[in-house]
């Protein structure tokens, strides 16, 4: 862990829900079961990023994740016409690669941020107040901040691209 | 903001093309009916686009001794000077950027003119189709102006996120929507993986800069090339591979490729690629030039892979559509040799032949799907092999440009692709791989036999029944036919007079590389 | 009650840490934890847990408390039109969707909006020039779809 001076009760508790809540997204049957499970996982990240004394990105968090991803999630399973129950999974047989190679990635990545130590990464900015990031997003940051612009301007529109029928005349 | 007017100036470029976006779709609800203004609008804008970057370039070179570079190994190489660095040392506009704006605006605009043929019977969709692509090749200039990995990373998925939708354009068509898919899905995993890789790479060095990193990097001396590290460039390495389609990463190509309406094919193909590429080659060749040797292991096997895997999945496609998009992630290898070069070597050398043979494949590949939108826009066309049989005859300087472009990929000589091929191979000689250079050589020459192929089917073999010119409802589509044909001049010119190509890249290198 | 309680998980907090045991591992940065951050992130906490104990408490008494006789008679519809044929689910019309995604765009727009409110005074001009950009860009992307009928409902 990154410091390890964080509570590590509250870490392991809000660890143990992100898990549980992951495993519920892909092991429920049920795809609504699956969102639902979902959001309660953004929960979940949003209380280790207050944990982490990121409130800015926690809030965002829950802002975008628990209260616009989810509902364009569920909005598009409402979109589809996938049964109630009669979802099934379709990646069953890939599980015999899958998941090797994904116990791999997670016990290469969990001895690399355990061996190594994070030396670049300063005290002030992981101690960051809101307002010195605000400062930080609007002064040097500001070519990428306009940048998403650009990128919500292209998902926009992408999204009126593909909600339109091919037939529909404008 | 003290600096904001030379920060403006700076991605000056970008902001004519992000701007000839929203002309577009604003216009796109103005015109009415008169929807073929605004291929023209797109085209002039980038055309704009690249006046303002080729004025800056020639500005620059008159003050070439403030561009002259410090020398040395992980040296800081562009951070922190004034009058090229934008935004606090977030964006840098080189000669390497220079080089890209260019040729990202020459992609953009043959993609403009070969979308003729497609567009014209999407009238209605116009606005949307150029508007988007105006926005993927502003992204792509983030990718070659940043030095951040912030906005590198906004950079990329500004330049993935509309090709999703262009790559499921065709409403209708089950292909294009299973492609826009694949592609989707397959791009938010690559993005992911990519941006946890960019960071570690901050956590390793506690900067977002690339010069910072470089710098941080050489700091920490021995200790840099730590787990961490190592983790961090494979990750970036599996991001950037899932975007240039290198093997085993290549998964999504042929069938998002095949999917795909074809001008966005060509586009996907170069212009992706590109922009991915440059990104990558800035990132790597600045922020971990000290760490060559981490991931010139990983590109080598990634290169290996690519090249044999490419190839000889190209071998039994008789899908020329699918044959080219083999043949695209085999390039994609070829490109991955001139960085292993630049990591092994510490020169310049590799970079400036991979933007050289960017610059070619541009030309060959546009071309070549190229012809292909134009025999479908003449006559009933499902891009199988055997349809082109004979074509010769029915369609002969169809087939005369179709036989060009093949020979050009194949890599023979007096074609650009050669060229292209020779300084790539070439660095790799002079960074001590011989051995990668023999693979890379003979897998140029199995490619040859399904390049070579297609175009003894053009001229030796008999048509098959029935297959006579139908033309088009909407007409010949003329810009398809001119982006061919100006694809097929640059084939051509390049290959008998590539000095001012080379030379343009090689100068684009020097600020990135010391040499 | 709650004070000593908190109180000790303050001191918890605020111990002195033992210097880290993997040899050879420089001490990295820390998240400092102090006890202000604590106090107030537990009336937060105490918030959650409570509103979530409560649902729960208040569905569980219920269930609990109340009679529960079912016969088909009670079972049955009341007096809500004609039964329902079918599964209730049904795929939504697709126009919906840009409905939500506009909402996702503007939920993300928003977002900005906060850190920016906070440092508007000391960004000056720059600040207020950079935001309004930021929504001229995305106001246009609206505007856009608006005159595209995007937005009709029908």
């Amino acid at each position: 862990m990154p410091g390890g001076d964080f509570h590590p009760f509250f870490f392991v508790v809000i660890a143990a829900w992100i898990l549980i809540c992951g495993l519920g997204v892909v092991l429920f049957r049920k795809i609504v079961y699956s969102a639902v499970s979902m959001v309660f996982c953004f929960l979940g990240v949003a209380m280790a990023y207050a944990l982490l004394n990121a409130e800015l990105v926690a809030i965002i968090q829950i802002l975008v994740y628990v209260g616009a991803i989810s509902v364009v999630i569920l909005f598009a399973i409402m979109l589809t016409e996938v049964q109630g129950d009669q979802f099934t999974l379709f990646f069953n047989r890939q599980t015999v690669f899958a998941a090797p190679v994904a116990v791999a990635t997670c016990v290469i990545l969990a001895v690399m941020l355990v061996s190594s130590e994070m030396t670049g990464v300063g005290e002030a900015s992981l101690n960051l107040s809101v307002r010195e990031l605000s400062e930080l997003l609007f002064n040097r940051y500001v070519f990428p901040f306009e940048l998403v612009s650009l990128v919500l301007l292209g998902a926009m529109i992408g999204a009126i691209v593909l909600a339109r029928g091919e037939g529909e005349k404008r | 903001m003290a600096d904001a007017n030379n920060s403006v100036l700076v991605i000056l470029p970008g902001i004519v093309i992000a701007c000839t976006a929203l002309l577009v779709f604003m216009a796109d609800t103005f015109v009415g009916r008169r929807k073929e203004i605004l291929p023209w609008i797109a085209a002039a804008g980038l055309v704009a686009a690249a006046a303002v970057a080729a004025a800056q370039w020639l500005d620059v070179d008159e003050l070439g001794s403030l561009w002259d570079l410090v020398t040395g190994r992980g040296s800081a190489v562009f951070g922190g000077r004034e009058g090229e660095a934008g935004f606090a040392g977030m964006v840098a506009l080189d000669k390497f950027a220079f080089y890209c704006t260019l040729l990202f605006c020459v992609i953009g605009v043959l993609t403009i003119m070969l979308s003729d043929a497609y567009m014209k019977k999407r009238r209605d969709a116009m606005g949307e189709f150029y508007g988007l692509l105006l926005l993927v090749i502003a992204g792509m200039f983030g990718m070659a102006v940043s030095t951040d990995l912030i906005a590198l990373f906004i950079a990329f998925e500004l330049m993935s996120l509309p090709t999703y939708v262009l790559a499921g354009f065709l409403r209708g068509d089950v292909r294009s929507g299973e492609a826009a898919v694949k592609y989707f899905v397959n791009g938010a995993f690559s993005s992911a993986v990519l941006v946890f890789g960019l960071a570690l790479l901050y956590a390793a060095s506690g900067q977002t800069n690339y010069a910072g990193i470089a710098e941080a990097m050489s700091g920490l001396g021995a200790d840099a090339e730590s787990g961490l590290t190592v983790v961090a460039l494979v990750f970036v390495a599996v991001g950037f591979g899932f975007k240039i389609a290198a093997v085993p990463f290549h998964g999504w190509a042929p069938d998002v490729y095949e999917g795909a309406p074809t001008p966005v094919t060509a586009f996907m193909s170069v212009g992706i690629k590109a922009g991915a590429f440059v990104g990558f080659l800035k990132l790597f060749t600045i922020a971990a030039v000290g760490l060559g040797d981490i991931w010139t292991a990983a590109l080598t096997v990634l290169a290996v892979l690519t090249m044999v895997v490419g190839n000889a999945l190209a071998l039994p496609q008789r899908n020329l559509k699918r044959m080219l998009a083999y043949s695209s992630i085999a390039h994609a290898g070829y490109l991955l040799l001139g960085l292993i070069a630049t990591g092994a070597s510490l020169d310049s050398a590799g970079s400036s032949a991979v933007l050289f043979y960017l610059g070619a494949y541009t030309f060959m590949n546009i071309g070549a799907f190229g012809i292909l939108v134009w025999i479908r826009n003449r006559r009933a066309f499902r891009y199988g092999l055997d349809e082109v049989a004979g074509l010769a005859r029915t369609m002969p300087w169809t087939a005369i440009g179709m036989a060009l472009f093949m020979v050009s990929l194949t890599g023979i000589p007096p074609l650009v692709g050669f060229w292209g091929k020779f300084y790539l191979f070439t660095a790799i000689v002079d960074a001590g791989m011989t051995w990668l250079a023999i693979v890379a050589v003979v897998m140029s020459a199995v490619s040859a036999y399904y390049y070579l192929r297609v175009v003894w089917y053009l001229y030796f073999r008999e048509a098959p029944e029935g297959a006579e010119v139908v033309a088009d409802d909407a007409g010949p589509a003329l810009g398809s036919a001119v982006a061919v044909t100006l694809a097929a001049l640059g084939v051509l010119a390049l290959g008998l007079y590539p000095s001012p190509l080379i030379s343009a890249a090689q100068g684009a290198l020097r600020v990135l590389i010391g040499g | 009650m709650l004070a000593p309680a908190l109180g000790a998980l303050v001191e918890y907090a605020d111990r002195p840490l033992s210097p880290s045991t993997v040899p050879g591992r420089r001490a990295g940065p820390t998240i400092h934890m102090t006890s202000e951050y604590l106090t107030n992130w537990f009336y937060v906490w105490s918030f959650i847990v409570s509103g979530a104990v409560l649902v729960v408490l208040i569905l569980l008494v219920s269930k609990l408390v109340n009679p529960s006789h079912p016969t088909p008679g009670k079972l049955a519809h009341y007096e809500c039109g004609i039964p329902p044929v079918g599964s209730p689910w049904s795929p939504f019309a697709v126009r919906y969707y840009v409905f939500a995604l506009l909402f996702l765009v503007f939920d993300v727009e928003a977002v900005f909006l906060f850190p920016w409110t906070l440092v508007f005074r000391t960004l000056g001009t720059a600040g207020f020039i950079e935001m309004m950009l930021f929504v001229a860009v995305l106001v246009w992307g609206l505007v856009y779809a608006w005159r595209k009928g995007a937005l009709e409902w029908a």
